[in-house]
């Protein structure tokens, strides 16, 4: 009963059928309570379509989003490339270095996390800049040279160190040959543990 | 000027660097953004959020549009996709108990809706909305809010039309039911 009263609001039926639900509709009580029911929660959702609302709220819109503009442009591309290397460093290393039998455990990765982490990680994941956003911005000495500088910040290296960050030639599966079990246990822990940003 | 062709010369002007192009068309769209994303997320709070984050796509997105779809059909597909993902954000939030019920100012409508009887409409259908499955909840506001025929709504989430009928009449027949209970509560 329901669905030939919905079809017949959604203006599903044809002609003929329409013709038939209303003659019914003249005659069963049942259908025309139903049929009531639904003509009076239908004026209800009626009457929410064009609700006024304070048209302050709607002038501020644009401003407010001129101010997450600039924002933005202030801040997003060095935010947004830090992150990226230390969600890959955490990704990399934990695929490459998993302790067997172990699944990646978000809840401890999260646990020492703050609101605002969780927020950028979550926008990050959804990407609204890509690699090539990033990268366009910098040629090869200048995206070293951020690189460097920011892992020299995280890992409280002298800046002469730098020339050790960048190992291109490094092959993990290599690493992770020659180590032991107990020695990747360790590094897992430590990963888990470092606060990168 | 047909709306068609309003929309194709406010792209076009912003492409070619008038930034007072896209202000123009966020005042255009940024009521119907702004409901879409209100009824989705049940709250004004969330909504305004919502909407920023869609104008931020359209922003980024626009120089690339070209124009293979409407861009009111374009602009509802990115406010239904940010605010189904904004939901699913906020869902994962307060499964790591990061943000309870009492971050969400629930008093923010006061702000923007002075008659206190539409207020309490809005926040029956807000609550009684939430209630529905995301993609029936999705369809229904498509449908009888923004009043859209269902091809269009299947242009905007990629579902079959007959899946969006039969999504559409259960939606339609549990906010029934909710609003029964409701007046009789």
């Amino acid at each position: 009963m329901d669905d030939r009263i919905l079809q017949y609001l959604d203006g599903q039926l044809s002609e003929s059928e329409k013709r038939d639900f209303e003659k019914e509709l003249n005659s069963s009580p049942k259908l025309k309570k139903k049929y009531d029911e639904y003509i009076s929660s239908q004026s209800e959702l009626n009457d929410l379509r064009n609700i006024e609302i304070d048209k302050t709220y709607f002038n501020g819109i644009v401003p407010e989003f001129r101010r997450r503009v600039e924002v933005k442009k202030k801040t997003k591309r060095i935010f947004s490339f830090s992150f990226a290397n230390s969600l890959a460093a955490i990704l990399i290393l934990y695929f490459v270095l998993k302790p067997s039998g172990n699944d990646l455990n978000l809840n401890e990765i999260a646990k020492n996390w703050t609101a605002n982490d969780f927020d950028n990680a979550i926008e990050y994941v959804e990407q609204p800049y890509t690699v090539s956003d990033i990268t366009d911005n910098y040629n090869t000495a200048e995206l070293d040279s951020v690189i460097s500088g920011i892992l020299t910040n995280e890992l409280n290296l002298s800046s002469n160190n730098n020339s050790y960050l960048i190992d291109n030639s490094l092959d993990y599966n290599k690493i992770s040959a020659q180590i032991n079990n107990t020695e990747t246990n360790n590094l897992y822990n430590k990963i888990l543990n470092k606060k990168y940003f | 000027m047909s709306n068609a062709e309003e929309d194709l010369s406010l792209v076009k002007n912003f492409i070619d660097g008038d930034e007072t192009s896209f202000n123009r068309l966020v005042l255009k769209y940024q009521q119907k953004i702004y409901w879409h994303a209100r009824r989705m997320t049940g709250n004004h709070f969330d909504a305004e959020e919502v909407v920023q984050e869609v104008l931020m796509v359209i922003y980024k997105k626009l120089k690339g549009f070209e124009f293979r779809s409407s861009l009111y059909t374009w602009i509802y597909t990115i406010t239904s996709t940010r605010s189904i993902n904004f939901i699913n954000r906020r869902k994962v939030k307060e499964s790591f108990s990061i943000d309870d019920e009492s971050f969400i100012d629930l008093k923010s409508d006061e702000k923007i809706i002075h008659n206190i009887e539409t207020k309490e409409k809005l926040e029956k259908l807000d609550k009684i909305l939430q209630l529905l499955p995301l993609k029936q909840r999705e369809v229904f506001i498509l449908r009888n809010f923004d009043e859209m025929n269902y091809e269009e709504i299947s242009n905007i989430t990629g579902k079959s039309i007959g899946g969006l009928k039969a999504n559409y009449f259960h939606a339609f027949k549990k906010v029934v039911e909710l609003m029964k209970e409701d007046n009789n509560g």
